[in-house]
């Protein structure tokens, strides 16, 4: 068999919002352009590769966000892909339903959208390969769909390409669209399963030694947990197995670095423990995300404009974290027969009623009212002991 | 808990101290720098250990402990003993330092007793906060009473603040009102909804902001979605037209199907009927060559053979008339010759310039001469009135009119110096009598004196005077002659200023009469003049003298006059002889002569023929030119009609024949077979038009296409007649509505493009909007914060006066009133205010109107009484007192001393001082002493 080769990618998410990762608007234009920039990459290597096709496993863009200009970027890459095809099975976020560009936009012809919720092949006689693939026509699919796959003819070599949960490992606070377990992968003469949905690039187990399976991951990381660089795989299907490459295309990177300011008094301890980070997660492309901890001295002053100035160049963009202690015991103070002793008393039996109600089901205000509850306690004790109250 | 003793081994400076304590008063004496401070912080340590308290998880050293290493390498730390309230006597062993920090507490009998206490995670065990139920922090506010706390407090308003905050906070400096204060400037830092210029509010207003635009991207996302099936809509509607008007235009095809058979039949019938033409014509034969289109060329050339012989006759007849016409102006022009522009060497404008010159400067000249005379005549009478003038008059260089006012002038002036001479005159006169009476009188004088001096020596030396001294006699006499000789000399000296005052008398006399003579001699001229004109006055003399002198500058005006009118004339004169010298030349370059009287006529017949002169020349010449042109005429029509009979002679050669006529025979003849000719060509126009330039077979392909495509169609469309109207209407409707149609399809096309123009990326804003609502959110976490943290301080605050209130009363009650008997009540207010009842008259008394020593004794009533509240009760909590009493005077300390005596019977108080006055009070109250070397 003539070896085939092909690029696996998914949730390339055009379009997408970083406010989850708390970037601001400034940083995710540049973030979106990244994006637009791995997906261009993915594409070239493509040509240069001289790949036989490029699978996409879902989640190309977002149906809320995408705009006739995402539209026109995406056809004049596939058009200036052509002859080389592009088979598309639409995810949870670019369903293929009305008002999808998938349905109302004429789209070039070496372009094929799996538009069904149901597994649909397209043959390529000349590579001896057959796609099969299927499309969300909403945009939360919850049937098991490779329950729906039959056994595929063995004639040709199988490539199946969705985007679905591997049930056996979901990550944290991610819905399952499309689950399924690998088991039901097996027996179906499928040779490469590409999946899309589980922004990590992974291999999955299947018992069927046959077939291969993997997830794509993110060309480009748009959330904390997605840290690190994101990219795309480059697969060879031949007599000898398949070889899979995963490959690197992302452009800004997202890493997290916690900072312990224990004794800390002023900034530049501050600025000095994150310059040790240098060349690891701070790099001048990076995107930290800097969680102080521990107990510093009173005197330390978070300016944080101030410290993203002493630290501008360093890298792109600095999301501080403050989960610094206060240097109050609370307990002890609620020990004094004083108003402070009281007062931190009282504020301390409100907070643990608030989880108490917060762990039983309480409402979404629960957090909300924790933390002014919090603020309430460490201004307060600021405010009686004598100290300026400097607000978090 | 009392501390009753123990050793420091290294402290600071303090090292193998023995500590010894008594359960009640202490006085600890040392002088300034003497360790009493060290001591203090060696006895807290002991007790609350080495590291902060606000950091039990970490092991983070207080920052006393640098700064009390012992000073001579001793061990760093100390023993403590003390006995429990239940009793128990402790043992607490303690090092200090970086690598330090051990505790051992042990019982009186060497028992372990650590695992008693409980251990914080820095590893100290809690063992005073356990026993006094105080934090460090707290026994440091409430336990220790510093000399700074006492020293301020000036009045009884300071000593309730400083209880109220004892009370409410356990540090005296650290006031609720303070604290709510501090809530109250962050809270309005956050700002509030009213407060636009505040972050909570801008915050909020921009979320707000963000979330609309967000809302209107949203709402552009459903339009464009409507757009999009608008579109869509449209591009259906559009295929639909297109396939509808495929179909009509199908129809159509079919009717030109059909059109295009009948059109082949006609074009072959056309065929058909050129070939039988074609046939015809043959028959008919042709007879040879026949120039038969040289039919009208042959009548035109004959036609105009006859026109050139016509026009070459009259050409000719016309150029001996203007031959002998040119004849006649030759003899002409040679008769006028001399009147020739270039002969007479000026045009005709020249001559007349020149004449009319002349004229002019003639008439000018003349002018002048006559105003010459007329002048003359009225100078001559003018000379005649002057020189009947009287013979004074006549002088003309005499201004009379000056004469007569100097004349005037002078006379005042000599006036004024007469009049001053005489006045000079009188006053020498005066002078010189009064210098006389002087002279007279010294002179007098002067030999009365030598007169007394002569006598009295004669009388000495006649002895009347003997009792007198001889020499008094002679001095007196001596005297008598100096002034004598004074007098004499004053008298010599006014004698000369007599001499003085005639010279100057006389000089006053003869500048009299100089003045006077000066004066006869101006007014003599004028008064001879007055006399030979007969004027009475000299106004009616200066009247006369004026108009002579007018006359005579008139007399003057008119010669100047003459002068300039005869140098006029011979300018003119002048001139004018020249303009006539240019005429006379040209006339006699002309052959003519002239003088003056004649100029006129032969200057005007001079312009005559110089005027027919030219107009000859130029008539000449035209003539000239016609006879040039009309000789070309003839040359050139004479050529063309030997080109035109050459033609003519070619064509009729041509066509075999030697006449016009032979040939308009033969062509008749062959005029039928150019009819047949004709036909055949219209009816090859015919097929032409028909064929629209494509050939029979062309058009059986075509119909053989139209077939094919018919063949195609499934279902034949039973097609209308070809150009139907109808069917082309429907046509031409479909393919109206259908680029409507498309026109509105490539609209909605752009307008889905726009759709979003004008409107930032919804990830944009989210991104905006969350980091804005993480803001508006930090920041009303931060506004509830305080407003939580206000509240519940107020109301906790105000809970804890009505709580603690009465508490305090009750504590301060025993102490104070044990103290002082003269008041039977004390009262304290939930604000900290204290009354008192004076027993005697019942009366309750503000504490402010209390003496100061029982405000100082209330204090402390209010401190310890505090902290027997604050502290647990069933452990009286040891109080230091470090230098309470710096500022007290003897009174003062007598009752503090009397406060203290009467609370170490309550719990354990460890003062230190460097006051030795102290050590008798400390005496008399039964106080151990422990003294600090320095």
């Amino acid at each position: 068999m003539k070896p085939v080769r092909f690029i696996h990618t998914a949730d390339i998410h055009l379009e997408t919002g970083f406010s989850g990762a708390g970037l601001p608007s400034r940083l995710g234009g540049r973030k979106r352009e990244a994006v637009r920039a791995a997906f261009r990459d993915i594409l070239d290597a493509a040509r240069r590769e001289k790949a036989d096709f490029v699978l996409v496993a879902g989640d190309l863009f977002e149906l809320g966000r995408v705009t006739p200009d995402t539209v026109e970027f995406l056809k004049q890459q596939f058009a200036s892909l052509a002859p080389v095809r592009v088979f598309v099975a639409p995810g949870n976020h670019d369903p293929f339903i009305k008002g999808s560009p998938y349905k109302d936009d004429p789209w070039p012809g070496n372009v094929h959208v799996f538009g069904k919720e149901e597994f649909q092949s397209v043959e390529l006689p000349e590579a001896g390969v057959r796609v099969t693939g299927f499309g969300y026509a909403r945009p939360f699919f919850d049937g098991r769909l490779f329950q729906k796959l039959p056994a595929l003819p063995d004639d040709l070599c199988n490539i199946v390409v969705a985007h679905a949960s591997d049930m056996g490992r979901v990550p944290e606070g991610k819905s399952a669209q499309g689950p399924f377990e690998v088991g039901e992968l097996a027996g179906k003469n499928i040779r490469y399963c590409a999946l899309g949905h589980y922004h990590r690039q992974r291999r999955l187990q299947v018992p069927d030694a046959g077939v291969e399976a993997w997830y794509a991951g993110v060309p480009e990381g748009s959330g904390w947990d997605e840290e690190g660089p994101g990219g795309y795989l480059f697969c060879e299907v031949g007599d000898g197995g398949v070889r899979v490459q995963g490959r690197v295309c992302s452009r800004f990177d997202l890493h997290s670095v916690e900072i312990g300011c224990d004794g800390f008094s002023t900034r530049e301890q501050v600025v000095e423990a994150l310059l040790r980070h240098r060349g690891a997660e701070l790099q001048p492309n990076h995107i930290l995300r800097v969680r102080l901890t521990g107990t510093p001295e009173a005197s330390l002053d978070l300016a944080f404009a101030e410290l993203d100035e002493r630290l501008a160049g360093e890298c792109l963009y600095i999301r501080w974290e403050d989960r610094l202690l206060p240097a109050l015991d609370f307990e002890a103070i609620a020990g004094e027969k004083t108003l402070r002793g009281e007062f931190a008393r009282f504020l301390g039996e409100c907070i643990a009623d608030c989880d108490a109600s917060g762990g039983g089901g309480g409402t979404a205000e629960s957090p909300f009212r924790r933390e002014v509850l919090e603020r309430a306690r460490r201004y307060g004790l600021d405010a009686l002991s004598g100290r300026e109250v400097r607000l978090r | 808990m009392i501390l009753l003793g123990g050793k420091v081994y290294g402290f600071g400076k303090l090292a193998g101290l023995v500590l010894e304590f008594s359960p009640g008063f202490n006085l600890v004496f040392a002088p300034n720098e003497g360790g009493k401070s060290t001591l203090q912080h060696f006895l807290l340590g002991m007790l609350y250990g080495q590291w902060r308290p606000d950091l039990k998880q970490q092991r983070r050293l207080q920052p006393w402990v640098e700064r009390y290493k012992p000073w001579n390498g001793a061990e760093y730390g100390g023993l403590l003993r003390c006995r429990l309230g239940d009793g128990q006597v402790v043992e607490l062993n303690r090092t200090f330092g970086k690598e330090g920090g051990r505790l051992d507490i042990r019982a009186a009998t060497g028992g372990d007793m650590s695992e008693r206490y409980e251990r914080q995670r820095n590893g100290e065990l809690l063992f005073a906060e356990t026993h006094l139920g105080l934090p460090p922090g707290l026994f440091e506010s409430l336990g220790v009473i510093r000399e700074s706390a006492v020293a301020d407090i000036g009045d009884y308003e300071a000593i309730r603040d400083r209880i109220a905050n004892l009370a409410q906070s356990g540090n005296e400096d650290l006031s609720v009102k303070q604290a709510l204060g501090r809530l109250e400037a962050a809270l309005e830092g956050v700002g509030s909804e009213r407060a636009p210029t505040k972050p909570y509010k801008q915050a909020q207003d921009l979320a707000a902001a963000l979330k609309a635009e967000l809302q209107e991207a949203r709402d552009a996302r459903m339009r464009h979605v409507g757009w999009v099936e608008d579109r869509n809509r449209l591009a259906d509607e559009v295929a639909d037209l297109e396939r509808r008007l495929a179909g009509a235009r199908l129809a159509q095809l079919a009717a030109r199907r059909r059109e295009t058979e009948v059109r082949i039949r006609t074009l072959e019938e056309l065929e058909r009927e050129i070939a039988g033409l074609r046939e015809e014509r043959a028959q008919a034969g042709d007879g040879g060559e026949f120039p038969a289109d040289s039919f009208e060329k042959i009548s035109q050339i004959e036609g105009a053979l006859q026109n050139l012989d016509k026009y070459l006759g009259e050409a000719r007849e016309d150029k001996a008339k203007v031959a002998a016409e040119l004849g006649r102006l030759e003899e002409e022009r040679l008769r006028l010759a001399s009147y020739d522009a270039s002969t007479v060497a000026a045009n005709e404008e020249e001559i007349t310039g020149w004449f009319v010159s002349w004229l002019n400067l003639t008439i000018r000249r003349d002018g002048a001469q006559k105003n010459q005379a007329d002048l003359r005549a009225t100078a001559d009478g003018i000379a005649a009135d002057l020189d009947a003038l009287p013979e004074i008059l006549r002088a003309p260089d005499v201004d009379w009119q000056r004469l007569g006012r100097e004349a005037s002038k002078e006379e005042q002036q000599l006036l004024w110096q007469s009049r001053a001479a005489r006045d000079d005159v009188a006053q020498a006169q005066a002078g010189l009598a009064a210098v006389r009476r002087g002279m007279l009188w010294w002179r007098m004088l002067g030999i009365v004196l030598a007169a007394v001096a002569v006598a009295a020596v004669a009388l000495k030396l006649g002895r009347f005077f003997e009792q007198v001294p001889m020499p008094y006699v002679l001095g007196a006499a001596a005297a008598a002659a100096a002034l004598a000789l004074a007098c004499l000399f004053a008298s010599f000296r006014w004698a000369a200023a007599v001499a003085e005052a005639k010279r100057t008398l006389l000089e006053f006399d003869l500048n009299m009469k100089d003045v006077q003579e000066l004066k006869d001699r101006k007014t003599s001229q004028l008064d001879i003049a007055m006399a030979q004109t007969g004027c009475k006055d000299m106004d009616e003399l200066m009247a006369f003298v004026e108009d002579c002198a007018a006359r005579r500058r008139h007399l003057e005006d008119i010669e100047a006059r003459l002068g300039e009118e005869g140098l006029a004339a011979a300018q003119l004169q002048e001139q004018a002889d020249e303009y006539y010298q240019k005429l006379s030349a040209a006339l006699s370059r002309a052959g003519l002569t002239c003088v003056p009287a004649n100029l006129q006529f032969q200057v005007d017949a001079l312009r005559t023929n110089m005027r027919l002169s030219r107009e000859v020349a130029a008539r000449h010449a035209d003539c000239t030119a016609r006879l040039d042109e009309l000789d070309g005429r003839v040359v050139a029509m004479a050529k063309e009609r030997e080109a035109k009979q050459a033609q003519m002679d070619a064509l009729l050669e041509g066509a075999h024949v030697s006449t016009p006529e032979e040939f308009r025979a033969e062509g008749r003849k062959r005029g039928r077979a150019a009819g047949l000719a004709e036909k055949e060509e219209s009816r090859a126009r015919e097929f032409a038009r028909l064929s629209e330039g494509r050939t029979l077979g062309g058009w059986r392909e075509r119909l053989a296409e139209m077939d094919r495509q018919l063949e195609s169609l499934a279902d034949p469309v039973e097609g209308p007649p070809a150009d139907d109207p109808a069917t082309e209407r429907e046509e031409r409707a479909l393919a109206e509505e259908l680029s409507v149609r498309r026109e509105e399809h490539v609209r909605a096309v752009e307008r889905v493009r726009q759709a979003f123009a004008g409107h930032r990326p919804v990830a944009d804003i989210e991104e905006d909007l969350a980091l804005a609502e993480r803001d508006f959110a930090r920041l009303d976490a931060d506004r509830q914060a305080l407003g939580v943290a206000l509240e519940t301080i107020r109301e906790l605050a105000l809970g804890r006066q009505t709580e603690l209130a009465p508490q305090l009363n009750a504590a301060v009650s025993q102490r104070f009133l044990r103290l002082c008997q003269q008041y039977d009540e004390v009262r304290v207010a939930p604000d900290f205010g204290v009354t008192v009842r004076e027993a005697a008259t019942g009366k309750m008394r503000p504490a402010a109107h209390l003496s100061r020593g029982a405000q100082d004794q209330l204090y402390f009533a209010m401190r310890f009484g505090i902290l027997d509240l604050v502290s647990k009760s069933s452990e009286p909590c040891p109080c230091l007192l470090d230098e309470p009493f710096a500022a007290y005077d003897r009174f003062r300390l007598g009752e503090a001393f009397k406060m203290l005596g009467d609370e170490a019977e309550r719990r354990q108080l460890v003062v230190f001082t460097c006051r030795e006055e102290l050590l008798e009070l400390a005496d008399r109250n039964d106080a151990r002493v422990l003294r600090l070397a320095k």
